[in-house]
């Protein structure tokens, strides 16, 4: 270690930027907006429609119209893929949105409060961290039904506990420095207080978290959908094309490649960019 | 660690279950609509709807249900499943060797696997291993254990026979045949943990090897296997312990969806069909079972950490 | 601490080398000047040598070259380090392991986290006898005893089943004392045993290192900030300055007649009884941080009688027997050795 590397970085003011100067993250950010991009685009760009069946082309290899082979109804690979790609997108932003709306305001609330209501949501919280988390997902689609809304709210479920402790923690973690003592002294409301003060500190650690998190609602997206408790039939996402594969691994058993390389791929991009945001919002270097 | 402590954690175990218990309990009361005309279908009739209801006790007020309820637990009593109608306790008895099995040798592969690879990258830092079990560490976690068991079981049981495909032999049957059923699906159940571990122990090591107290044991002769048995080992091993905790639960879900891809009838098949045909007394049983056998694991890490940790005994 | 009754007399020139550090130079692998340039000295079989300077002046750096425990950033440029007879820096790992622990004992700063968290304090110190004379457990933990018992540890032989955490920054310490010389070492490095610990407890393990030197023969090389331990213990001394020796010297007649403007302005800031009322002088500014060394004579910038011949190399010049300085002004005769330079 040199000695400049030891001096703290300078507080960043442009997080984005720092991000994208690591190559890592700067090819991660690029996948993203590929990503977003044939996701919005798909209907344009897909060769064909996904859910029309060719039932004399099934399992069709490679070839010049189906650049991804067919699968088990004659449907074009490629485009379903492409489709997919729009729930790989919005379902983590379910599950997101959810664990935010939950985890948010019980973490501002617990941290601001402190005392027995903190005590009680943090017991229930580790309660919850504590069980399996597929195993509760698999409770909670049990309430609301299969489906891919429900299976990803329940999702959102399972992460609100997660997001609660981020945002309990950074609260309580700004509610001791003292500009928010004297925000108290010169008489805002504890409302104002949460919004203006503390909501931009604790900003940082969310934003890290949420990142990270989409990455592993799309595997748990990925999951339910496999078992068949997500998304379901014809619509596609990579989970229920796993499925799919899975189930016709004797006539195709390659079939099985490019979704999960997708998965990985999306779930590897928003675990680099959540790692290098953590780094940069903390102020350290890249390793 | 001290018999007080061990009673503590006991006692935070039951209260944690005791929260569980409410929140299963409460699985049913949070149904939208008429949870017993939910579960009978479009085609029941009054009579079958009156049955079901009378069979999960929702005439009753909700505390007394809930005491009811609470008192047939204790009992070891988790109702009947409103399908097949046998006991659920039965069920999940029946159902959790396998799954048991798989998570538990999932467990090992990822200790064994994980702490090895983390152990040898922080040892080497730098060195080129290191940077390939990152970069393999880094895959692992994104890569979703179901589709890494597919590609094993297609690689070795399909494309090559060397290893059955599906279905699972209970211990009693033989080491082998117990152990090759399972190998692949733990392995893939385990890959994602391993890589956690990997990296928290590099982590842990790379941290242990400049403290002063490594430089003293260097400074007193030791070096080597002796250095890594003795000092780095240990103190290493602290903080990896509680990222173990954490990840027990992780893989006790994740087994639901091997166990699909693997072809074994275990708690998670039994859960997933229990959803589809909202059996709810079945999958009281299961989130209960887990979260069991989920507080067991940390009590169990909880022991050995105050076990490695000594500042802990006493403390 | 009292004024200085300079204990054991002066040593002998002739006393026979056990350790001797020619030229050491170590950097960081960078165009800076050396964190440690051409530091030499040696300590006689059976004596007691201070190294003394500021904090940052290389004392633990040289200290660690000598065990062969650098960090990993920093790179042995050049010198020898010979220890009874063997280059310990081309004797190669398997050597080097021999004499750490073994020929070789070191005492650190701070035992609190120099000891072994997880490991019992016994086992800790039967570590060197087992490993360097391949004892078992059980005659390795008698010995562990028997070194609690001579280090001043009571009930012994409960206490070998102790973790460090249980015990009090004075035990630990003579833990790591008894864990020094359990190897049965003829030299101890010492690197600020006492620093980390209460005045009254710096006495007691200073006396306790006194009686092993006297009961076990035992040479000791001592690093130090405290001039009273260095009046109060070793026979000769080692000042160091921003990685250069300045001054070595019989510790009486560095004391008496400092002939480095650096020993006499670290003198100076130490309070004496006998000035008691006088208010302590110290040396305005700091060390400069590595990297940013002067050119010539290092102490320079901070130096009251610095001169422009300071500016180029200060070579080492014998006073007397023994008594060497890196002052070029003191050399010519412009300044007389003295506690007023
Ligand atoms: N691992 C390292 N990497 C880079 N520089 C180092 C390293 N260790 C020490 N140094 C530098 O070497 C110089 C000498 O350090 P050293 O620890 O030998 O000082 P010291 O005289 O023992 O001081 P102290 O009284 O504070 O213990 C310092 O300037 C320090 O910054
Ligand atoms: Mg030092």
């Amino acid at each position: 270690m040199t000695a400049a590397a030891t001096l703290p970085a300078p507080v960043r003011r442009r997080p984005l930027r720092a991000v994208l100067r690591r190559p890592s993250s700067a090819v991660a950010f690029a996948f993203l907006v590929l990503l977003v991009g044939s996701a919005i685009a798909a209907p344009v760009i897909a060769p064909h429609d996904p859910d029309a069946q060719e039932l004399g082309n099934r399992f069709a290899g490679v070839s010049l119209s189906h650049l991804a082979g067919t699968d088990e109804f004659g449907r074009d690979v490629l485009s379903r893929l492409l489709y997919a790609a729009r729930i790989a997108v919005t379902a983590p932003l379910i599950s997101v949105g959810v664990a935010v709306l939950v985890g948010l305001p019980a973490g501002l609330w617990a941290g601001r409060r402190r005392g027995v209501v903190d005590a009680v949501s943090g017991r229930l919280a580790d309660t919850l961290l504590s069980l399996p988390a597929l195993a509760s997902a698999l409770a909670i689609v049990a309430v609301l039904g299969p489906g891919l809304t429900n299976a990803m709210i329940a999702v959102g479920i399972i992460f609100s506990p997660t997001v609660f402790r981020v945002v309990r923690g950074a609260t309580l973690a700004v509610a001791e420095e003292t500009f928010i003592e004297s925000a108290a002294a010169i008489g805002c409301s504890t409302r104002r207080t949460l919004w203006v003060h503390v909501l931009p500190n604790i900003a940082a650690p969310l934003l890290v978290q949420v990142t990270i998190l989409m990455g592993v609602a799309l595997l748990a997206e990925a999951s339910l959908s496999f078992i068949g408790l997500g998304v379901q039939p014809p619509d596609a996402s990579w989970g229920s094309m796993l499925g799919a594969a899975y189930r016709s691994q004797y006539d195709a058993p390659y079939a099985v490649v490019p979704p999960g390389i997708a998965l990985v791929l999306t779930v590897l991009t928003f675990n680099t960019l959540g790692d290098a945001l953590r780094d940069v919002l903390s102020g350290r270097r890249a390793s | 660690m001290t018999a007080g402590m061990v009673l503590r954690r006991l006692a935070a175990g039951v209260l944690v279950l005791w929260l569980v218990s409410v929140l299963t309990f409460l699985l049913v009361q949070l149904t939208p609509g008429d949870p017993a005309e939910l579960i009978a279908g479009e085609n029941a009739t009054v009579e079958d709807v009156a049955r079901i209801r009378e069979q999960l006790g929702l005439n009753a007020p909700v505390v007394e249900q809930y005491l009811r309820w609470c008192g047939d637990l204790l009992r070891g009593d988790l109702g009947d499943s409103l399908f097949s109608g046998r006991s659920v306790a039965e069920t999940i008895a029946q159902a959790a060797p396998a799954t048991l099995s798989i998570t538990g040798l999932a467990i090992a592969v990822a200790v064994v696997v994980g702490v090895g690879a983390g152990l040898v990258a922080g040892l080497k830092q730098g060195s080129w291993v290191d940077r390939a079990v990152s970069t393999v560490a880094t895959l692992g976690i994104a890569m979703p254990s179901f589709w890494v068991a597919m590609l094993l079981i297609s690689a070795f049981a399909l494309s090559n026979r060397w290893l059955p495909a599906t279905g699972y032999a209970p211990l009693r049957e033989g080491l082998w045949p117990w152990l090759s059923h399972l190998i692949l699906p733990a392995t893939a159940l385990g890959l994602a943990t391993a890589a956690e571990l990997a990296r928290h122990t590099r982590g842990s090591v790379c941290d242990v090897l400049v403290r002063p107290y490594i430089r003293t044991a260097r400074a007193r002769g030791a070096s080597g296997f002796w250095l890594v048995r003795r000092h780095l080992l240990r103190n290493a091993a602290i903080p990896v312990v509680t990222v173990l905790g954490l990840q027990a639960g992780r893989l006790l879900g994740g087994s639901i969806v091997v166990e699909v891809v693997a072809g074994i009838t275990g708690l998670g098949t039994t859960a997933i069909n229990a959803v589809l045909q909202r059996d709810y007394p079945v999958i009281q049983g299961y989130v209960l079972f887990s979260a069991v056998i989920v507080v067991l694991v940390n009590l169990a890490v909880d022991l050995t950490y105050g076990w490695i940790n000594p500042k802990v005994r006493v403390a | 601490m009292t004024a200085a009754p300079l204990a054991t007399g002066t040593a002998p020139a002739t006393a026979e080398a056990l350790l001797s550090v020619r030229g050491l130079t170590l950097d960081l692998g960078t165009t800076q000047p050396g964190l440690v340039q051409d530091v030499e000295f040696t300590v006689p079989k059976g004596r007691s040598v201070a190294l003394i300077g500021e904090s940052g002046c290389g004392k633990t750096l040289t200290a660690m070259a000598i065990l062969g425990l650098l960090p990993r950033a920093v790179r042995v440029v050049s010198g020898e380090i010979d220890f009874a007879g063997t280059d310990l820096l081309t004797c190669g790992p398997r050597e080097l392991r021999r004499i750490r622990g073994g020929p070789v004992g070191a005492v650190f700063q701070e035992p609190m986290s120099s000891l072994d968290p997880t490991m019992t304090v016994g086992d800790q110190i039967a570590e060197a006898r087992r490993i360097h004379f391949k004892e078992g457990r059980r005659t390795a933990r008698e010995h562990a005893r028997g070194l609690l018992d001579r280090v001043g540890i009571p009930d012994a032989k409960r206490r070998l089943d102790s973790y460090p955490h249980e015990m009090s920054g004075g035990m630990q310490q003579r833990v790591m004392i008894a864990a020094a010389i359990a190897g049965e070492p003829r030299l101890v490095l010492a690197d600020e045993p006492t620093t980390a610990l209460d005045v009254t407890i710096q006495a007691e393990i200073l006396e306790l290192l006194r009686d092993l030197r006297r009961d076990l023969g035992l040479a000791v090389l001592l690093v130090t900030h405290d001039l009273g331990v260095v009046a109060d213990f070793c026979d000769e001394v080692v000042v160091m300055y921003a990685g250069h020796v300045v001054e070595k010297a019989p510790v009486r007649e560095a004391f008496r007649t400092p002939a480095h403007p650096y020993t006499s302005a670290l003198l100076g800031s130490v309070p004496r009884s006998d000035r008691a009322r006088t208010p302590l002088e110290v040396i305005g500014g700091r060390v400069p941080p590595a990297g940013s060394f002067p050119g010539g004579c290092r102490f320079r910038p901070r130096c009251r009688h610095a001169a422009a011949s300071c500016g180029e190399p200060q070579a080492d010049t014998v006073l007397a027997a023994g008594h060497h300085t890196c002052c070029g002004r003191v050399a010519a005769g412009d300044l007389t050795p003295g506690r007023e330079l």
